[in-house]
């Protein structure tokens, strides 16, 4: 083996690879079998170390077998000799036993990954969320944090940026900066200064940001906070409804639609103008798109548009905030990476049911309803989860429709799916199923539609 | 269970799990995260008992709890999307593939790897220590050991090329 392929692999198994890194030791091991051989015995040596040192120090620091199993064996019912098993006196309590015995064994490899066994497994207890994703942050020095980092109770602070936060409960916040954000507890967070907004799925209702003067109350599901430089506080509640608590103790209930101020110049909560505009930059984000070039623009997810907006130039890209997790399957017509320009290229297939998914929907329809001509756009547009599948042919869309939406299908339908027949329009998903490349091409009178499903956590999976 | 499918699967179990532990470990970086497959792992193995039906068969137990620890890796790959350290799920199945063509030679690599450690002393013992007893990383590891630790890095790159030289010596020779 080439020394440097056995120094990326001894890297990547010590998580210790860049993301280039990481995809060039994946690629050399798909190339060959016997390359995945090669990795396979490396990976196996480093998963046999874990066990044997782990079980050497624990042997060693306890002197004696380890503890969990000792009470198991002590709790068992007593047995006759000729059934007594060698090693462990293994009788009584069905499937308990054997998972305590599990669990006593895999306590030989619970051992967290940072500077102090202790200190790191209270932290672990905890940490109740997660940062999911950063655009463009910049953080104050020594301070600069990265996806996938877990958090407890402790401050964010950034200069600028969009940075997103997952936590245990399902609920996303994302943020804006120049802002700070102090988490307090799963369910308790405190808004210093800056702009958030924040989704909160069902279970999750009565998750609370305060304010220097206000506490706001979820009471499901999406709301958004901006506190300005002048001190003053806007609440907007795209979703649902929410509860503001004033200091003075009053309180108001707002729903979809509404908006409160506190100014600090007037005291007291009074009803403002409902205005998304300020939450433009933290859209994207929030529905989780990394990134985007060409033609691609996205509309909030709030008001949820019952007409689509008409541009020559411009693909629109909507999204629900809600996590769909269906009790049948969802037909898609792409799911494999790949560039599809003709029918044959399509790879149909089924996302299983009980798949959690977010849905986005790309909308192109030229300003001019009727004459000749055809008109076209394109660009790219990278998600921050991997895309299960993509949705662009007439009966596909229409069974997504009624599955998703609960509506049926009207004939307009037919013509809005994508016309892989003239090659007038094209879709790549890349390798790694986060960017989606369309080319959307269609006459005047027409309207291109294209369904993209992509995976979402679900509540139940352990951040 | 009754007791004779306990002792089974104690038995079974106690003789896959770090193999299967290696095959997750190889496709999942932080070694929390493994454990916590592992138990999860372990869970599924244990409820899903009745339907392995090789009676005794160390190796095909361990292939069978890598079928259900892939499917566990790559539902965590997938919630788990944002570490971009992880594996696509094509080299996962390329991964889970070479590994069971390897299961025959679990036993016998995990014996030849316990005679190859005991030959490892010193400095080297301790980087490995550090890093798979404690989970250090070798920054923390080069910080807590200091200048006498030495380059950290190759320390340990030179630990695993003389462990898997040992390894594949046994091996060979039939001495594992």
């Amino acid at each position: 083996m080439r020394q440097d392929i056995h120094d990326l692999i001894i890297a990547h198994l010590n998580g210790e690879t860049t993301n280039e890194q990481a995809a060039e030791l994946s690629e050399w091991i798909r190339a060959d079998k016997t390359n995945a051989k090669a990795y396979a015995e490396a990976a196996l040596m480093h998963g046999h170390l874990r066990s044997m040192i782990v079980g050497q120090k624990s042997v060693r620091e306890s002197g004696e077998v380890p503890v969990e199993i000792a009470k198991v064996c002590r709790q068992q019912k007593p047995v006759t000799s000729e059934r007594r098993p060698r090693k462990l006196a293994l009788v009584g309590a069905g499937i308990l036993v054997a998972v305590m015995l599990i669990a006593a064994a895999a306590v030989h490899f619970s051992r967290p990954d940072d500077e102090s066994n202790i200190a790191n497994n209270q932290r672990s207890q905890e940490q109740f969320a997660t940062i999911e994703q950063l655009s463009n942050v910049e953080w104050p020095q020594d301070s600069a944090r990265e996806e996938g980092d877990r958090l407890g109770s402790e401050g964010l602070r950034i200069l600028g940026g969009v940075l997103r936060v997952r936590f245990n409960s399902g609920v996303e916040v994302t943020l804006q900066g120049p802002a700070q954000y102090h988490l307090e507890s799963i369910a308790q967070t405190r808004l210093e200064s800056g702009l958030l907004s924040a989704v909160v799925p069902d279970g999750a209702e009565g998750f609370v940001v305060e304010t220097p003067d206000l506490k706001v109350v979820d009471l499901g599901t999406a709301f958004g906070i901006q506190l300005d430089d002048d001190g003053d506080s806007v609440v907007s509640v795209f979703d649902g409804k929410v509860e503001v608590h004033h200091a003075d103790e009053s309180k108001q209930l707002l729903t979809e639609g509404q908006a409160v101020r506190l100014s600090r110049r007037r005291r007291g909560l009074a009803r403002a103008e409902y205005d998304t505009a300020p939450f433009e930059k933290v859209w994207p984000v929030s529905s989780g798109i990394e990134k985007s070039t060409g033609a691609f623009e996205f509309l909030p997810p709030w008001p949820q548009r019952s007409r689509a907006i008409r541009s020559d130039t411009n693909i629109y890209v909507a999204t629900q905030s809600r996590t769909f997790t269906l009790p049948e399957s969802l037909a898609v017509n792409i799911s494999v990476p790949g560039r599809y320009a003709r029918p044959d290229d399509l790879t149909p297939s089924q996302i299983p049911a009980g798949t959690a998914f977010h849905v986005f929907s790309l909308h192109y329809q030229p300003e001019r309803a009727e004459g000749p001509g055809r008109y076209r756009a394109s660009g790219s547009i990278t998600f921050n989860r991997p895309v299960l599948g993509v949705i662009t042919q007439h009966d596909e869309l229409a069974a997504g429709m009624l599955q998703l939406d609960g509506r049926v299908a009207g004939p307009a339908l037919e013509h809005r799916q994508l016309e892989l027949a003239s090659r007038n329009d094209m879709v790549i998903l890349s390798e790694d199923r986060k960017t989606l490349t369309i080319t959307l091409d269609t006459p005047a009178r027409f309207t291109d539609l294209v369904k993209v499903v992509v995976s979402a956590p679900s509540l139940s999976s352990k951040p | 269970m009754d007791d004779h499918e306990i002792t089974r699967f104690t038995s079974l179990w106690t003789q896959a799990q770090t193999s299967v532990y290696a095959f997750i470990s190889g496709s999942i970086s932080s070694f929390s995260d493994a454990d916590d497959l592992l138990q999860k792992v372990a869970g599924v193995a244990v409820t899903k008992f009745s339907d392995f039906k090789d009676e005794n068969d160390a190796a095909a137990f361990a292939r069978w709890c890598m079928k259900i620890s892939r499917f566990e890796i790559l539902r965590f790959m997938r919630d788990q999307a944002t570490d971009r350290h992880q594996f696509v799920t094509e080299t996962v199945e390329a991964v889970t593939e070479a590994f069971e063509e390897l299961s025959p030679e679990f036993d016998d690599r995990r014996h030849a790897l316990a005679k190859c450690l005991e030959g490892l002393q010193g400095r080297s013992r301790e980087v490995l220590e550090k890093r798979y007893g404690d989970g250090l990383k070798t920054g923390a590891i080069a910080e807590l050991m200091g200048p006498k630790g030495g380059n950290v890095s190759m320390i340990l790159n030179r630990s695993y090329k003389q462990l898997r030289a040992c390894i594949e010596t046994r091996i060979a020779e039939g001495t594992a």
